[in-house]
């Protein structure tokens, strides 16, 4: 199927990045002058074959699309987005890459079976028109507000709540927008109704957190950095860095024993129930900690594996570059000419029987595919692309070889 | 149900349970699928009975199987296998977020159902997906989390990783639906079915892929930075004189612009000078002054909001993005999120998690074509417990 992404909002651009994955051809609306914001974000990379250099984030993001640059201050630049429009069966729109005064009209006017509107808080509503990061969408939706816990606050009480690093909440309102483009395109092959979809990263955001706001409406109980912890395990240093232990139940616990060789405090009356362990969890993670921190994040890995503790190496990211259980399912997606050494990148996480085929060309340039794109849809000729292309209403790139 | 929602026709049975695979079932439900939750009271979700409840169940469990039907059934049975089998047979698809193995054991593999059902889509979520050398790690948020990069990259600069918890479940939940939409799309373009084998730490890499991008490309690990970002400067969370937060982004020269009659930004400023000015402004306004501030001159700026901010949040509030209900004849309420999109222009309607087996009758009767007496014999037998 064929999907236009308009506008350079790094939610929109996971959305096309996971459509893309999945098999379906996905053409990007760039605006001119400069094209995506992510292109010049750093840290930068020049590819193989490529004109410029540009963001990895941008590369990463944008595997396998189609780059067609216009400028959309023009009118004829705004007909030919539409008109492209018309010929997709979805289209996915960054609403905050629209003239704000004009955002619904514009909207209305898109053609596509699907539309799908993505936008920091909503097209209506009293932050409808204030701006937002991932950082800041992150922020207001409840999760920083509990983060770091455990070690991490215990460490720094004084300091700051706490981002998670990069575009989360992006790649989070991304995941929805697939989702709903996805659902769209099967309504729509079934009746034939057209759907318009209202996707905010807001929403998206505050929905993993939804149970925070439950709970406290039911019990009045607000989850904080201070209470989110656990009586013992959870983020535990070892020799050459973190794992993550989570026992929950009597077995579990018997399995920290078994893994600690049956020390003779584990049979203190102290200990002797959850709730006991619960309420002298200290007791326990002085010795869990000494322990673990004399071995390496593999021994302590495997030797909680060997008794059946829910135990995991706290990754960094080099290991999961390299990752056996995540080779092993072939995650990683090859983008060969990106770089001149093989280039693989985070796929989607899970493996479709039969597994759809997918595009693994790298990220476009600036405005690679936009003399194949209107030619192929717009029926313009030639030289009516030149006109456009002399008026900077377009830009064509041509000197990509690709192999 | 509505019958303009996408997912309207769309028949799920599903075995998930606690917050991931539920979570994802629901956003199912909300889309307009008919999610039939097979549980059993020898089985029974654990967040039905998770502590902190006010009420008769649980506060998660009402909030993440919202527009759900309740199936019971003891699945220990052959007789409930059996049934199991015909509603599968009769489905679009049957997801689960058991261990491997599980559905294995009960012979409800691709394999065994797509023979009756070529179109049938079936879905597993686990920690690290159902193959591979560590398919038996447990599938507890802080463990996925850990495994992939995420809790690594957050955390204060030389301090420690980051736990992530609960958010991660439901971020694993809400790409497992994805995953399933695609499998539905998939089986009503080629008339073929899917097996989805899901791996929730592998849904919380992808979000932070650049990560590994960067890695690859360019030979670097990335630590950990606090609050810091790659481009945008200053950015971060700041105290504010009420002893609250807020969250600034300044993305570029022009919002530097913006802010230098407010902050004094002068061109020989360094970074850590913009930050200190930044900084010590926001310390002496209150976290609603500054934000309103700073969103009036379009600078990117949100208090961080706990549990009760949230929960009276002005932007949620006008697109009624949670919902008070009756819970309870004595009128107790309760208030549930719903579903983060609107379809044409629509919010989808929002219920509280069904009661065990609330609709076991209906379903049998509905989908099974099963007579009264033909249920009454099931229900003495003890199979739709």
């Amino acid at each position: 199927m064929i999907i236009v992404e308009i506008g350079g909002d790094p939610a929109v651009g996971f959305a096309g990045r996971f459509l893309s994955l999945l098999g379906h051809r996905v053409i990007k609306i760039e605006f001119l002058p400069g094209g995506d914001e992510t292109r010049s974000r750093p840290p930068q990379y020049l590819g193989q074959e490529k004109d410029e250099s540009s963001g990895i984030l941008f590369h990463y993001l944008n595997q396998g699309k189609q780059s067609v640059a216009i400028d959309l201050d023009e009118k004829e630049g705004q007909s030919i987005v539409k008109q492209l429009s018309h010929a997709a069966q979805a289209v996915i729109v960054d609403a905050t890459s629209l003239n704000r005064k004009h955002v619904n009209e514009l909207i209305e006017q898109l053609g596509g079976d699907v539309v799908t509107v993505v936008s920091p808080f909503g097209l209506d509503g009293p932050y409808s028109r204030f701006e937002a990061t991932s950082g800041t969408i992150f922020a207001i939706s409840g999760e920083a507000s509990m983060l770091p816990g455990g070690i991490g606050y215990q460490l720094n009480p004084d300091g700051p709540p706490l981002l998670a690093r990069g575009h989360v909440a992006d790649g989070d309102t991304g995941v929805i927008a697939t989702l709903v483009t996805l659902a769209g395109l099967l309504h729509y092959a079934n009746d034939k109704t057209r759907v318009s979809l209202d996707v905010t990263k807001q929403e998206a955001e505050t929905s993993l957190n939804r149970w925070l706001v439950t709970h406290f409406r039911a019990s009045g109980w607000i989850e904080s950095r201070a209470t989110r912890a656990y009586s013992y395990g959870g983020l535990t240093q070892c020799a050459d860095g973190f794992v993550q232990i989570q026992p929950a139940t009597d077995k579990h616990w018997q399995s920290i024993v078994n893994m600690l060789g049956k020390p003779k405090w584990s049979d203190s009356p102290e200990l002797a129930t959850q709730e006991d362990r619960a309420a002298n969890g200290s007791l326990i993670q002085e010795h869990l900690a000494k322990w673990a921190l004399s071995k390496s994040k593999s021994e302590v890995f495997e030797a909680g594996m060997a008794v059946g503790l829910p135990v995991a190496p706290v990754q960094n990211v080099a290991d999961v570059a390299s990752s056996d259980q995540y080779r092993a399912r072939q995650y990683f997606v090859p983008a060969s000419d990106v770089s001149d050494s093989p280039l693989e990148l985070a796929g989607v996480p899970f493996r479709p029987h039969p597994s759809t085929q997918a595009s693994y060309t790298s990220a476009p340039d600036l405005g690679e595919h936009t003399r194949q794109v209107l030619l192929e849809f717009l029926n313009l000729s030639n030289d009516q692309i030149r006109d456009l292309e002399s008026r900077a209403i377009i830009k064509c790139n041509v000197n990509v070889v690709r192999h | 149900m509505n019958s303009s929602a996408p997912l309207n026709g769309v028949r799920i049975i599903d075995f998930t349970f606690q917050a991931a695979g539920a979570y994802g079932a629901m956003l199912l439900a909300a889309l307009g699928a008919d999610v039939i939750k097979v549980e059993s009271s020898r089985r029974l979700d654990p967040t039905r009975g998770r502590e902190n409840r006010p009420y008769l169940v649980s506060v998660l469990f009402d909030d993440v199987n919202s527009g759900k039907r309740s199936l019971a059934l003891d699945m220990k049975t052959p007789e409930g296998l059996d049934i199991a089998r015909q509603l599968i047979n009769r489905s679009d698809a049957v997801i689960d977020n058991f261990r491997p193995g599980v559905m294995f054991n009960w012979g409800l593999t691709h394999e065994l159902l797509s023979a009756a059902n070529p179109r049938l889509v079936v879905a597993s979520l686990s920690a690290v997906g159902g193959e591979g050398p560590l398919s038996d790690l447990p599938g507890y948020a802080g463990i996925f989390s850990a495994f992939s990069g995420l809790g690594f990259l957050t955390g204060y600069e030389n301090g420690p990783p980051t736990e992530l918890r609960t958010s991660v479940d439901m971020r694993a939940g809400a790409f497992f639906a994805l995953g399933i939409v695609h499998g539905l799309l998939q089986a009503k373009l080629t008339g073929i079915g899917t097996r989805i084998d899901f791996s929730a730490a592998e849904s919380i890499t992808t979000l932070c892929g650049e990560y590994v991008a960067i890695f690859q490309l360019l030979g670097a690990e990335t630590e950990r930075i606090g609050n810091g970002d790659e481009q945008y400067y200053p950015h971060g969370i700041f105290g504010c004189s009420d002893d609250r937060w807020l969250s600034v982004a300044v993305r570029n020269d022009n919002d530097r612009q913006r802010l230098t009659p407010l902050l004094g930004f002068s061109e020989t400023d360094t970074n850590e000078d913009l930050e200190f000015k930044l900084a010590n402004w926001v310390g002496g306004k209150s976290r609603d002054e500054g934000f309103a501030e700073l969103q009036r001159l379009g600078i990117p700026s949100s208090p961080v909001q706990d549990a009760s901010d949230v929960s009276i949040d002005p932007q949620l509030t006008a697109r009624e993005f949670f919902v008070e209900m009756g819970v309870r004849p004595d009128g107790a309420s309760r208030v549930i999120a719903a579903a983060p999109f609107r379809i044409n222009g629509e919010r989808p309607a929002v219920t509280i998690g069904p009661p065990l087996g609330q609709h076991t009758n209906e379903i049998l009767e509905e989908v099974l074509g099963l007579t009264s007496s033909e249920i009454k014999k099931l229900t003495d037998a003890g199979i739709l417990a």
